[in-house]
């Protein structure tokens, strides 16, 4: 083949496939002038990497489109993303391997997505969760590596590990991630001038103080300990990172509009609660990525096994899911799937937020990849098999969007691998026993 | 009382080697350690534990006073194996918490170093406030530097510190604006955010140092660090004699500061950390506010204190006790006059009330129930995992809950009734059965905590069973999870396991039957437990060829080694 | 007076602040549903009343709605709702100036001329003057219909304590209900319970959260309102009970809907000019005083006053989740207009909409009882509240016990 059609996509194929990828994925970007988008002003627009998680799956019967392809009937639960049908890819039928681990409910699921391993024990995860990895691969330079949401109030509702033990907390208030984010640590990337502010230059010397410390300590310590102490230390080397971040010169980003402050209203589990943080956790994050603050995020609108509850009624969504009789009319649980089809609505709102930010030539969603999970396919008995997992976006034309995939019972982990090798995370294979995979899904690849 | 004994008989010859062995190496002070005991305990791995949020804030507020505020988020603790002093041996710091501390850090580095405090805190005045003063800086570097890593610094690490204060002074042109930064590099520093134990070899394996020892004192009886006396005792060698040892335990024991050290034990062993997303439905239970859900957190910790400290009552009758501490707010949720307008007053409830100890408090009974309504199997697993250390394993993942259970069905009015349909299902009969049984004898306090006699009209029957002693109402349940042997060892357990940050391992186990023995000999006494704990050789005993992270070269004692056999 | 929530919203912020601010017009409810006073449909349960720790003879009350007992009926005020004090003055201008002082941003410069004297005073705090001045100027609709909210008041009092006027027929149907108040003010805007007309509630009895500004009174502890009822062997039927009611000297404290916390302890205020007592009985659930002379503590905004109501009576019907039903008797005029001027002295008074000079006279024309011995103008007017309450433990004494009280420990976990 000639140089000038040797495209991305051919290239991802053609290399790994062969299983062992010696090539940097960021170093063909070199080639890619054709897919990547630009602004205006001709400067490339960063990779951008999401997850949305919302809790308790969705039913089978009624989720599942008809046919694979990009001409499907949109499901009845999936009614409510309708509008964004071109921008999203349904991957359906994918399941996971627990390799003889057990299946811990609303727990295995979710994390084998995340780690490509399955979990030994409740709530432990085995290995870092793979959008850390991209994270760490295109967050290069930005404030914050990532920024991690729960819209129920929960901080260890979080599906992201730095690694094992290492769960990134989420942040549960709008009010404190404006703070965070846009407070006075803020630096306007379209402001005409820029002065460092010289206490922030003294902070660099301060967080590379505290690692004189490393050397003594690492020597000592045991395995476990070991791996503790280096995740404290590459956690204050971010700090630096974000120190240093601070005092250049930020460049400028064409969409980027300071927020007003936010105000906290009720945090909790009530469902009307949760919906009107996570809009206001949708606004706050999505302008930190189109302000180059972060280019990845984690939001969870709904832990696994969901407590979102409604006023009045004594069950929870979780609790509804298993002792809620099936309607023999409907052939479903009308309660829970109420809550089903809210989940459903507020991903819609999610998407209707990230394309209503114009970017470059076309929409913020456009120019960012988010991959939207579950922790269980139908509540009701645990399924792990075709958890629902989505893409949407386009991550700047490096993915194709606007089909149905089915996934035949491949391993989910396919996904995974997938993902971080459109972010340019450099490897081959991804996964463990069962679900270890050098397979991405080439469909999905532009 | 015999560990004692044969420490002190097994003690005088090492002394006199080690002595020997300080003056040879130039060392001031170390350990202590007899070399022939008898193995109480072999010891376990030394720890380095994450400090809680909790001891984050006592720390400053013990070293810096309650005025100075920590304001700002913390990483959530975790909890392992029940308890988060466990868990805060194998947490770390992430890339969010790193941006915390690093804030909160700064925040009370501006206060400390504000105008109006500068002169408190700092032991000296620069001779020129525009210019670097690094003798000044080195002076307060190494005032708080030993408070706060509960050790003395080394000169490398006091120097790090003068020089990020000098450099910071030059840029900033203002000794306080410099020093500010030699304060965050410490509140950073791993050595105080985490507690770090060193062990010292010994002739016969390792020890834990003095200032581990100190730690390890301080936060099992205070939930805070060591304060200057103890430093004193640790400096001094007093902390590495019985006798030594046993004085500062009485004196830590009879500080108010043992209060907070109690309900901080107590708030880890019942799991109250859930408080922080607890939520009851407002439609449901509007009286329950968060002035109820906090007014009943301290409710609890008032009735753990008047029992077990105040009063020195046997552990067993804090189930069955009737003696409770009302505020108004909980008043309103017991239908239970209060006099006090704005305090907690102590009231002997009727019996009619069916109150049982902290079981019947809105702190179990609510904390363990969903959002809107009760739960029997939520309080029974709760009952046997906190107060018993049993465990039940989790639901299978493949059974179908609705098949067996309508709540539409007019007729299973109680979670009784309900629960019962469950149980013909024998996948889950089997766990059920241990736990239902035990958190129906508690249906007479909703998912709020209120006391109620029916279940949508149709009456609640409270009988149960515990273990195979069958009752018939929460002073039952009270009485027969008083009565049961597990229920002491539990707490046993529970209190070693919360002052090693970790569970005892395989050598520690006779150490820990001889605690439960005593602990019963004792009339199950809550605090002659904690002084047995602190006193006993066991609890700072450190297993050779453990890892463990070193103490660095301090300015006092030289070089320690790790917790190794020396080579 | 901003009587409900929906009254902040009304266009001029300080036109409710009337007379009714000083009336003592709060609103303030808790759960239960209007209806009648009427024996109640479920038997009480006394141990629900007193609480199971509670002296089985004493049922304790909190007051959680004290709003003016008044009906908002179709046919009340025909002519409409009273003018407000800038509309008739604005009727006295040549179209110009009309045009131009109809302005919204001249609001303020219409409010503060239509309220003063050529001299400068206002008119609220000289109605006579105001009303010598142009007698017609001042409009006060009155409440033309025959039904109202009330108790009959005067079926015993002395003949020379009572000057003549109409009485209306109850809600229930009874006869001779004395409610003046009412038929004066009933066609203000602010005294009408009137969903249609912009009110939060549609009845005084009606359900609204307490969370808004408009229930402060009773929510900084300056208006709580306690009633004990003692001496009772039955509470379904007993011929002689005590009933005293009182000053609370506790905020009320909300719950998650807010609305008032039953079975509260409330400490009674100390100051015994605020303890009333009488006797009473109790007919198939209804309890029903003998005349008494009430006076509360009472707080409106910022002026600390007094609540009087003389020969006054409370009916209300006893249940399990409270009590609902009515108190009625003579306020003296001068204890709820003057304050007004007091109060309002500032700048506040200026931005009166509601004609009080109006008020005033209408007050006085309708005054009811306690006539002047040597004018023999009546000096009070009878009006009724409608009451709900929730129930509560009622403290005489409230010693804290220093034992239990130490401070806790600022860190506990």
């Amino acid at each position: 083949m000639s140089f000038r059609n040797f495209s991305r996509r051919s290239l991802l194929r053609g290399v790994l496939r062969g299983g062992a990828v010696a090539i940097a994925l960021p170093l063909l970007d070199m080639f890619l002038d054709d897919n990547g988008a630009a602004l205006a002003s001709g400067r490339m627009l960063p990779q951008r990497f999401g997850t949305w998680f919302w809790g308790l799956g969705l039913t089978s019967s009624r989720w599942v489109p008809n046919k694979a392809g990009a001409d499907y009937i949109m499901p009845e639960e999936l009614k409510p993303v309708e509008k964004f049908r071109d921008r999203l890819t349904l991957l359906t039928n994918y399941r996971i391997e627990l390799s003889g681990a057990p299946n811990h409910v609303h727990f295995s699921g979710n994390c084998a997505i995340r780690t490509g391993t399955a979990a030994k024990m409740q709530g432990v995860a085995e290995a870092p969760s793979f959008e850390t990895a991209i994270s760490k691969q295109i967050g290069r330079g930005t404030r914050f590596r990532s920024i991690e949401i729960s819209c129920a109030g929960g901080q260890n509702d979080s599906y992201s590990w730095d690694a094992g033990n290492v769960l990134n907390p989420a942040e549960t208030s709008p009010a404190a991630l404006y703070t965070r984010i846009f407070g006075s640590s803020f630096r306007d990337p379209n402001a005409s001038t820029f002065t460092p502010d010289p206490k922030t230059m003294a902070m660099e010397s301060v967080l590379s103080s505290v690692k004189d410390s490393r050397d003594r300590l690492m020597k000592v310590a045991g395995q476990a300990d070991r791996q503790r102490l280096d995740q404290y230390f590459t956690s204050i080397r971010q700090v630096e990172e974000q120190v240093a971040v601070e005092l250049q010169k930020p460049a400028p980003a064409d969409a980027c509009v300071r927020p007003k402050p936010v105000v906290d209203h009720e945090i909790g589990t009530d469902v009307e609660w949760a919906q009107k943080n996570h809009k206001a956790f949708v606004d706050l994050v999505l302008m930190a990525v189109a302000c180059d603050q972060t280019r990845a995020f984690n939001i969870v609108y709904s832990p696994s096994a969901s407590t979102l509850r409604r006023k009045g009624i004594g069950a929870n969504h979780h609790i509804l899911s298993h002792e809620e009789a099936v309607d023999p009319k409907l052939g479903y649980q009308p309660e829970t799937t109420w809550f089903v089809e809210e989940s459903m609505k507020q991903w819609a709102v999610f998407l209707e937020a990230a394309s209503s930010i114009k970017e470059g030539a076309g929409t913020l969603l456009d120019n960012m990849l988010v991959f939207a999970h579950s922790d269980c396919e139908t509540a009701r008995v645990h399924s792990i098999d075709g958890i629902p997992m989505m893409l949407a976006g386009r991550a700047g034309g490096k993915v194709r969007t606007g089909f149905h995939l089915a996934g035949n019972g491949d391993q989910a982990s396919r996904v995974g691998l997938t993902l971080q090798q459109v972010m340019g995370v450099p490897i081959g294979s991804w996964g463990t026993k069962g679900f270890e995979t050098s397979r991405p899904i080439t469909e999905i690849i532009a | 009382m015999k560990a004692l004994v044969a420490l002190k008989r097994g003690k005088l010859l090492p002394t006199l080697t080690l002595m020997a062995g300080l003056l040879v190496t130039g060392m001031a002070v170390t350990a202590n350690v007899p070399a022939s005991r008898p193995a109480v305990s072999t010891g376990g791995p030394p720890q380095i534990r994450r400090l809680t949020e909790a001891q984050y804030r006592n720390v400053i507020a013990d070293i810096f006073g309650p005025d100075i505020k920590v304001e700002g988020r913390f990483e959530a603790d975790m909890i392992s194996d029940d308890l988060a002093a466990i868990g805060s041996s194998k947490v770390s710091v992430t890339a969010a918490g790193a941006e915390y501390y690093t804030n909160l850090a700064e925040g009370i580095a501006d206060q400390l170093l504000s105008e109006e405090r500068r002169a408190r805190f700092v032991p000296c005045t620069p001779k020129d406030p525009r210019l670097p003063d690094n003798r000044c800086s080195a002076k307060f570097v190494a005032l708080y530097g030993e408070q706060l890593f509960r050790r003395p610094l080394s000169p490398g690490e006091i120097a790090t510190r003068v020089s990020l204060a000098e450099n910071g002074t030059r840029k900033l042109q203002d000794f306080y604006s410099g020093l500010r930064y030699a304060v965050v590099s410490l509140l950073i520093a791993p050595d105080f955010l985490f507690r770090i134990e060193a062990a010292v070899p010994t002739p016969n394996g390792a020890e834990l140092d003095p200032w581990s020892r100190a730690s390890r004192l301080s936060f099992l009886l205070w939930n805070g660090p060591p304060d200057a006396a103890l430093l004193t005792a640790a400096r001094n060698g007093e902390l590495a004699t019985p006798e030594g040892l046993a004085r500062q335990v009485d004196r830590m024991m009879a500080s108010p500061m043992l209060e907070r050290g109690v309900r901080a034990f107590f708030s880890d062993m019942l799991g109250f950390q859930t408080y922080a997303t607890l939520a009851k439905d407002g439609v449901i239970y509007p009286n329950f506010s968060q002035g109820v859900a906090a007014a009943s957190r301290e409710q609890t910790l008032r009735t753990i204190v008047d029992h077990l400290i105040t009063r020195d009552e046997d552990y067993g009758k804090l189930f069955t006790t009737r003696r409770v501490f009302l505020n108004r707010d909980l008043g309103a949720l017991y239908r239970y006059p209060v006099a006090a307008e704005n305090g907690w007053e102590a009231v002997e409830l009727p019996e009619s009330m069916g109150a049982s100890g902290i079981l019947t408090q809105a702190s179990f009974v609510a904390l363990h129930s969903h959002p809107g309504r009760s739960s029997p199997t939520l309080r029974g697993l709760a009952v046997l995992e906190k107060f018993l250390c049993q465990h039940v394993p989790p639901p299978p993942s493949d059974v179908d809950f609705s098949l067996v259970q309508d709540i539409n069905n007019a007729s299973l009015r109680t979670a009784r009734l309900r629960l019962t349909a469950h149980m013909t299902n024998p996948t889950c009969s089997g766990c059920h059965k241990l736990m239902d049984p035990i958190g129906f004898a508690l249906e007479n306090f909703d998912g709020a905590g209120q006391r109620r006699l029916d279940e949508n009209g149709a009456p609640i029957d409270t009988s149960g069973e515990l273990n195979g002693v069958k009752f018939g109402n929460a002073q039952g349940l009270g009485a027969a999870l008083a009565n049961d042997p597990a229920t002491a060892r539990c707490l046993v357990n529970r209190v070693v396991g919360y002052g090693l940050g970790r569970v005892p391992v395989r050598g520690e186990r006779r150490w820990v039957a001889q605690l439960n023995s005593d602990f019963n000999a004792d009339g199950r006494r809550f605090k002659a437990l904690l002084r047995r704990v602190a006193t006993s050789e066991g609890f700072y005993a450190v297993d050779e060829g453990q890892p463990s992270a070193p103490a660095p070269r301090t300015a006092q004692t030289g070089q320690v080694t790790a917790g190794r056999k020396p080579s | 007076m901003p009587i409900t929530g929906r009254r902040r919203h009304h266009p001029s912020r300080f036109s409710a602040i009337g007379l009714t601010a000083t009336l003592g017009a709060v609103t303030w409810q808790a759960s239960g549903t209007a209806q009648t006073v009427a024996a109640p449909a479920t038997p009480l349960p006394k141990s629900t009343l007193a609480g199971p720790a509670g002296d089985p003879r004493v049922i304790g009350l909190a007051v959680s709605t004290f709003r003016f007992a008044h009906n908002a009926g179709r046919d009340d005020c025909p002519a409409g709702l009273s003018p407000f004090i800038t509309h008739q003055y604005l009727k006295t201008l040549p179209e110009a100036e009309r045009a131009r002082l109809s302005a919204p941003e001249r609001d303020p410069e219409l409010n503060l001329r239509a309220t003063s004297l050529p001299d400068g005073a206002d008119t609220t705090s000289s109605p006579a003057v105001a009303l010598a001045r142009s007698p017609g100027y001042h409009s006060l609709h009155q409440v033309q219909s025959k039904r109202s909210w009330g108790l009959d008041l005067d079926k015993d009092m002395p003949k020379d304590k009572v000057c003549p006027h109409q009485a209306f027929i109850g809600m229930d149907g009874e006869k001779g209900v004395d409610n003046q108040f009412y038929r004066a003010m009933g066609c203000t805007k602010g005294y009408r319970w009137d969903k249609a007309a912009g009110e939060s509630v549609s009845d005084p009895f009606d359900n609204v959260d307490l969370s808004g500004s408009n229930s402060n009174g009773f929510r900084d502890g300056q208006m709580t309102i306690l009633i004990e009822i003692s001496e009772v062997d039955d509470p379904r039927n007993d011929p002689s009970v005590k009933v005293g009611i009182y000053s609370g000297r506790n905020p009320m404290t909300l719950n998650a809907r807010a609305q008032m916390t039953p079975y509260t302890s409330h400490s009674i205020d100390p100051n015994p000019r605020w303890h009333n007592e009488t006797r009473g009985r109790i007919v198939n659930g209804v309890l029903e005083t003998d005349p008494f002379e009430l006076r509360l503590k009472q707080s409106e905004v910022s002026a600390l006053s007094e609540y009087v109501l003389r020969h006054a009576k409370l009916r209300i019907a006893l249940n399990g989740d409270g009590a609902k039903g009515i108190l009625a008797g003579y306020t003296p005029i001068s204890s709820i207009y003057w304050p007004i001027p007091a109060t309002y002295r500032s700048a506040y008074a200026r931005n009166i909409k509601e004609d009080n000079p109006a008020s005033y006279r209408t007050l006085y024309e309708l005054a009811d009882g306690y006539p002047d011995p040597e004018t023999g103008q009546c000096t009070a007017i009878s009006m009724a509240r409608a009451v709900t309450a929730v129930p509560a433990f009622i403290v005489r004494s409230a010693p804290v016990d220093k034992a239990a009280d130490a401070t806790p420990q600022k860190v506990g976990g």
